[in-house]
C-alpha cells in the first residue's frame, strides 16, 4: 500500500549475557499507515517493547538487532549507521515513555528538555525552539507554558508531567509517534486526558504506535492492533473485528483479562501461568502450554501467521484451518490466582 | 541530632529558608567546634607535664631576649599557669580563640599559633588545591571513559591500574617517587619549597591517589546516571554522544560528586601531613607533626580547632554548591552530613 | 520462655544467613585475584606468628662491621641498615608489629562500633541522637589529628598506638551497623525473636549481627591496611613505636634519610608494604563485590 510510513518485516533483536541469548524479538513484521494508530498489545515479557525500540536502536548495549528490515518512508533503519540514525530520531520519529518522572531529566528545566533536540535538529533556533516548545505545551493543554518552561519536572503534578513528555515529542512534529505504555503509570483519569491528547494527535493525522499490556488502553483510539507474545505477533486485526470475535486463544485471554476503561463489574479472568522463559523458547507455538485449546500438534509444530479476513492473520493452525473461530471464553481455564502481568 | 528547636524566638524573624538553614548550620558547626576543643584540651590535660612546665623546658632553646621571654613566660603563667585550675585555663583559652588569639606557641614563643596558622595554612591549602585541581582534571575524563566503556577494556584496564595506585598511601607514592626521580635519575630535588621543579613530587604524591579515589567515584556515578530512563529518552530525541553524556549524564553525575570532591579536599589540607615531612614543606600538617613531638600544647590546640573549622566550612560549602546544583533539594529540609 | 537455643522462628532465617555467606563465598573464590591476595595476606600471618624461628637475625642485632651492606652481601640476603641490622629480618619482625598494630585496631574500632552503632539503632530517640551527634562531632576531628593528640598525650607503645588508631577510626562502621539495625530490625525474624521475650541484647547479638556480618567484613578489610598505614604513617613523622621494635614506617622512615646513599633501605620495606595494602585491595574489592553483586 503506497501510505504504509513504518513497514517492518522479520524483525528478530537478540540480548546476550555470558552464554545464554534471550530472543526477545523473534519474527516480528507489522505495518503502519500514515494517520493509523496501531497498538501492540501483549504481557511484560513478550518483547513488544524491544520490537520497537529495535527500530532506532534504542536497546541496552548488550542487545543486538541480528535480522530483519524496517522501512520508515522508504528507508531501511536498520541499515543506518549510528549517525545516520540519529537524525531521525526525535525527529520523524519521537517516542512518548511510561513514566515522565523518569523519563524526563530531573536536573534540567522544562525549557531545556523541550528544545535541545529542535536545535539538534536544525528545526530552529534559540527563540523560535521556545515557541514552538510553547506551542507544543498548549496543544497538550498545559497551562501557563511561559511559567511551565523555567520549572523542573519535579515542580509539576504526574499528568502534568506525562503532558511535557508529550509537548517534547510533539515539538518536532514527527510523522510518526512512539507511546510506550504512556499511561500505565498515571490513575484513571489521567489515563483518560492522555489518551485523548493522543486520539486528537491522531486525528490531526499523526501515525501512532501504542503500546501497551491493556487492551482497554488500546481500543480508545486505535485502528488495528497486534497481539504480541513470546517475541512475535500472534494475531494481526482491526480493534473493531479483534474486539468482537478475538481468534487467537492468546487474544482471548487477553480480552478476557482486560478492565474496562471507565467499566467495572465485569468479571476478569487471568490467563493462568507464564509467559515462556525467552532463553528457552518452546519449539512448536509458543503459548501451547498454557492454551486451553493446546494439542499435541501444537506442541511440536511452528506456527505462522495465516489470512483468516480481510486486514486479519492468526497464528494458530485451529483458527486458519477452521476448526474453531473466535476461541470460546476459556471455561475450562482453572481458577488460577496468576494475575496478568501489569506492566 | 542538634539541631535547633523550630520554636527559638531568634528564628522566628527568619522566615527565609535558606537564612533559617544556613543558622541552624552555623549553630551547630559552633557546637561542634566547642566540642572538638573540650575533647582536644581534656585529652591534652591528660598528657604528663603540665603546659607551663613543658614551656619553661622548650623556653630555653628559643632565641627570645630576655624581655620578650619574661613578657611570654608572664603570658603563659597568666594563661596556663601551676595556679590556675583547668577549667579556667580551658575558659581562657576559648576566649582567646573568639578573637583568633590562640596565644604564643611554646615551641616558637616569639610567634602566636594564630601567626604560625597564617604562614603555614597558605602552603597547606596551595598542595592540596593544586593536587586536588589536578586529580579532578584527569579523573574526570578518566571516570566517564572508564563508564561509556562499561565492562570494556577502555573501563577495565585503566580502572585495575588505579587500583594500584589507590591501595597504596600518598607517602609510599611520594617514597617510589624520590627513588626513581632523586636516586635514579637525578631529575629532581627532595626537597625544597616552593618552586616548580620542587613541588613536581609532593603534587604529584598526592595528586595520583586522589585520581584513582575520585575517577572511581565518578566511574561508578556515572554508571549509575546512565542507566537512567531519561538517558534513554534524550537518545530517544536524537541526542549524541557529547549532548547525552556531557549534556544530561556527566552533569547530574557531578552532583555527588561534589559531596565529596570538597570534604576530599578539606581532607587533604590536613592530611598532606605526610608529604610536608618528607620534602620538608612548611605546612600546617609540619608544625602540627613538630608540635606534637614538642607538645606544643597552644600549637595542637589552635591548629586542631583551625582544621575543624576548616573542614566544616568546607562540608557547609559543599552543601550549599550542592543544594544550587541540584533542583530537588530545597533548604526546607536540614540535610545532616 | 527462656533466652532461646535454636527457636522455629530463626531456624530458616539462619539458614538463609548462612546461604548468603556461602554464596559471597562462591562468589570471592571466582575472584582469582582476590584468592591470591588471601593466600599472600595468610603467608604473611603466618610469617608474622613464627617470625623468631624464621628471621635469620634478630631484628635489633647490629653489626658494625657490615653497615648498609648491600643485597646478598656477608650472608645478609637484602642487606644491612644504617647500624648494620638485617633488613630481611627486620622486615619479618615489622610484620609482626603491624599485626599487632592492624588487629588491635580494628579490635577497638569494631567492639566501638557494633557497641555504639547497635545501642542508637536498637535505642532510637534520645540516646540515638546523643549518640550519632558524638558520630558528628568525630567526624569533624581530621582523624589523623586525633591519632597524634592521642599518642602525644598516651605514649607510644604498640598497645597506646592500637588504641589511638582505633578510637579514631570506627565512626563510619558504627554508622553502618546503626543503619544495618534500622534495616533488619523491622524484619519477621526479629519481631518473632521479641514476641518469644528475647531481650534487646539478645536480639542484637543473635539475630541483627549474623545478619550484617557482610558490610561489616568489607569494612574490616579496608579497616586493617588502613591501621597499618595510618601506623607507618605515624612513625614516618616520628611518632610511631619506641625503637628499636622495628615496624614499616620507622624502617621508611629510617630509610629515608638514606634515600640517595643506599636506596635499598628503602627498596624492600617499601616494596613489601606496597604489595601489601595492595593485597588488601584487592581482598576489600572481591569482598564488596562478592557481598554486593550488584554492578
Amino acid at each position: 500500500m503506497a501510505d504504509v510510513i513504518l513497514d517492518v518485516q522479520n524483525l528478530h533483536t537478540e540480548f546476550r549475557r555470558n552464554k545464554t541469548v534471550v530472543r526477545a524479538v523473534n519474527g516480528l513484521s507489522y505495518q503502519v499507515r500514515a494517520g493509523e494508530a496501531v497498538a501492540i498489545v501483549g504481557e511484560s515479557g513478550s518483547g513488544k517493547s524491544v520490537g520497537v525500540r529495535s527500530l532506532l536502536r534504542l536497546i541496552p548495549a548488550h542487545g543486538d538487532v541480528v535480522q530483519g528490515k524496517a522501512h520508515f518512508k522508504g528507508i531501511d533503519l536498520l541499515a543506518l549507521s549510528e549517525k545516520q540514525l540519529r537524525t531521525i530520531r526525535g525527529k520523524d520519529i519521537s517516542f512518548v515513555f511510561q513514566d515522565a518522572m523518569t523519563a524526563l531529566n530531573p536536573t534540567m528545566t522544562l525549557k531545556r528538555q523541550l528544545t535541545e533536540h529542535l536545535i539538534w535538529h536544525g528545526l530552529a533556533n534559540k527563540e523560535t525552539a521556545t515557541q514552538r516548545a510553547i506551542e507544543a505545551m498548549t496543544d497538550v493543554g498545559l497551562d501557563r507554558p511561559e511559567v511551565r518552561l523555567r520549572q523542573y519536572p519535579f515542580q509539576l503534578s504526574g499528568g502534568m508531567r506525562q503532558r511535557a513528555m508529550i509537548a517534547m515529542a510533539m515539538a518536532s512534529r514527527p510523522s510518526l509517534l512512539i507511546a510506550d505504555e504512556p499511561t500505565t503509570a498515571l490513575d484513571v483519569t489521567l489515563q483518560r486526558q492522555i489518551l485523548d491528547i493522543l486520539k486528537q494527535k491522531k486525528q490531526e493525522g499523526m501515525s501512532i504506535i501504542l503500546i501497551t499490556h491493556d487492551l482497554g488502553v488500546a481500543r480508545y483510539f486505535c485502528d488495528r492492533v497486534i497481539v504480541m507474545y513470546a517475541g512475535k505477533a500472534v494475531e494481526r486485526a482491526p480493534m473493531a473485528d479483534l474486539l468482537a470475535e478475538p481468534a487467537h486463544p492468546y487474544s482471548t485471554g487477553l480480552l478476557d483479562s482486560t478492565l474496562e476503561i471507565g467499566m467495572s463489574g465485569q468479571e476478569l479472568r487471568p490467563i493462568p501461568g507464564n509467559p515462556p522463559n525467552m532463553a528457552a523458547i518452546p519449539a512448536g507455538c509458543p503459548f501451547a502450554p498454557r492454551c486451553p485449546l493446546a494439542e499435541e500438534r501444537c506442541r511440536v509444530e511452528p506456527q505462522r501467521l495465516e489470512p483468516i479476513g480481510p486486514g486479519r492473520d492468526v497464528a494458530c493452525w485451529k483458527v486458519s484451518e477452521g476448526l474453531t473461530t473466535a476461541t470460546p471464553a476459556a471455561a475450562a481455564q482453572g481458577t488460577h490466582t496468576t494475575e496478568m502481568a501489569r506492566r | 541530632m542538634v539541631t535547633i528547636p523550630a520554636q527559638n524566638p531568634l528564628l522566628a524573624f527568619t522566615t527565609q529558608p535558606m537564612v533559617r538553614y544556613l543558622a541552624a548550620r552555623l549553630v551547630r558547626m559552633i557546637f561542634s567546634l566547642v566540642a572538638v576543643s573540650i575533647i582536644t584540651f581534656v585529652l591534652l590535660q591528660m598528657a604528663p607535664g603540665n603546659f607551663a612546665d613543658i614551656q619553661r623546658v622548650t623556653s630555653g632553646a628559643s632565641e627570645l631576649s630576655p624581655a620578650q621571654a619574661s613578657e611570654v613566660i608572664g603570658e603563659f603563667q597568666t594563661r596556663y599557669g601551676d595556679d590556675v585550675p583547668a577549667w579556667k585555663q580551658y575558659l581562657k583559652f576559648m576566649k582567646g580563640a573568639i578573637v583568633w588569639d590562640f596565644g604564643p606557641s611554646y615551641k616558637y614563643p616569639n610567634l602566636t599559633v594564630q601567626e604560625i596558622i597564617a604562614d603555614a595554612f597558605p602552603v597547606s591549602a596551595t598542595l592540596a588545591l593544586i593536587s586536588v585541581a589536578i586529580a579532578v582534571v584527569i579523573a574526570i575524563p578518566l571516570g566517564v571513559l572508564a563508564a561509556v566503556n562499561h565492562n570494556r577494556s577502555a573501563d577495565y584496564i585503566p580502572m585495575f591500574l588505579l587500583t594500584i595506585s589507590r591501595a597504596i598511601p600518598s607517602y609510599l607514592i611520594a617514597l617510589f617517587l624520590i627513588l626513581l626521580f632523586s636516586r635514579q635519575l637525578g631529575w629532581l630535588p627532595t626537597r625544597g619549597w616552593p618552586g616548580l621543579k620542587e613541588s613536581i613530587m609532593p603534587v604529584a604524591a598526592l595528586s595520583v591517589g586522589s585520581i584513582a579515589i575520585l575517577a572511581r567515584y565518578i566511574r561508578s556515578s556515572m554508571l549509575e546516571t546512565l542507566r537512567q530512563d531519561y538517558i534513554m529518552a534524550a537518545r530517544a530525541k536524537g541526542g549524541g554522544f557529547r549532548p547525552v553524556v556531557f549534556g544530561h549524564a556527566l552533569r547530574n553525575s557531578l552532583i555527588p560528586f561534589v559531596t565529596i570532591v570538597g570534604p576530599y579536599l578539606a581532607g587533604l589540607m590536613t592530611g598532606t601531613v605526610f608529604i610536608e615531612s618528607i620534602f620538608g614543606i612548611p605546612g600546617l600538617g609540619l608544625y602540627f607533626a613538630d608540635a606534637a613531638r614538642s607538645r606544643d600544647m597552644p600549637l595542637l590546640m589552635g591548629s586542631t580547632l583551625f582544621f575543624a573549622l576548616i573542614l566544616m566550612t568546607m562540608n557547609l560549602f559543599v552543601d550549599l554548591i550542592y543544594r544550587m546544583l541540584d533542583p530537588r533539594i530545597g533548604f526546607e529540609t536540614s540535610g545532616r552530613r | 520462655m527462656a533466652a532461646v537455643a535454636a527457636t522455629p522462628a530463626d531456624l530458616p532465617e539462619a539458614a538463609k544467613a548462612r546461604g548468603q555467606y556461602a554464596r559471597a563465598w562462591d562468589r570471592f573464590k571466582r575472584n582469582r585475584l582476590a584468592l591470591v591476595s588471601l593466600v599472600f595476606v595468610a603467608l604473611l600471618v603466618l610469617v608474622a606468628i613464627f617470625a623468631p624461628l624464621i628471621a635469620p637475625y634478630g631484628y635489633d642485632e647490629t653489626n658494625y662491621a657490615a653497615i648498609r651492606a648491600g643485597f646478598n652481601t656477608d650472608g645478609y640476603l637484602l642487606g644491612t641498615d644504617q647500624i648494620g641490622r638485617d633488613i630481611l629480618s627486620r622486615m619479618i619482625f615489622s610484620l609482626r608489629t603491624a599485626l599487632i598494630i592492624a588487629i588491635g585496631a580494628e579490635a577497638v574500632a569494631m567492639f566501638l562500633a557494633i557497641v555504639i552503632g547497635m545501642t542508637a539503632g536498637y535505642m532510637g530517640g534520645r540516646v540515638d541522637q546523643w549518640l550519632m551527634a558524638l558520630t558528628d562531632i568525630l567526624f569533624v576531628f581530621p582523624s589523623y589529628l586525633l591519632i597524634i593528640i592521642l599518642v602525644t598525650v598516651f605514649g607510644r607503645s604498640e598497645l597506646t598506638i592500637f588504641v589511638a588508631i582505633g578510637i579514631s577510626s570506627w565512626v563510619g562502621t558504627a554508622r553502618l551497623v546503626r543503619a544495618e539495625v534500622l534495616r533488619l530490625r523491622v524484619r519477621e525474624f526479629v519481631e518473632a525473636g521479641k514476641a518469644m521475650g528475647a531481650n534487646g541484647p539478645t536480639i542484637a547479638l543473635r539475630y541483627i549481627l549474623p545478619n550484617s556480618l557482610g558490610p561489616l567484613l568489607v569494612a574490616l578489610s579496608f579497616g586493617i591496611p588502613g591501621a597499618i598505614i595510618a601506623e607507618a604513617g605515624l612513625a614516618l613523622l616520628g611518632l610511631g613505636v619506641q625503637p628499636p621494635t622495628p615496624s614499616w614506617g620507622t624502617m621508611i622512615q629510617e630509610g629515608q634519610q638514606w634515600v640517595l646513599v643506599s636506596p635499598h633501605l628503602l627498596i624492600w620495606p617499601t616494596g613489601l608494604f606496597a604489595l601489601t595494602m595492595l593485597a588488601f585491595t584487592w581482598i576489600g574489592d572481591g569482598l564488596r563485590d562478592a557481598f554486593d553483586p550488584q554492578e
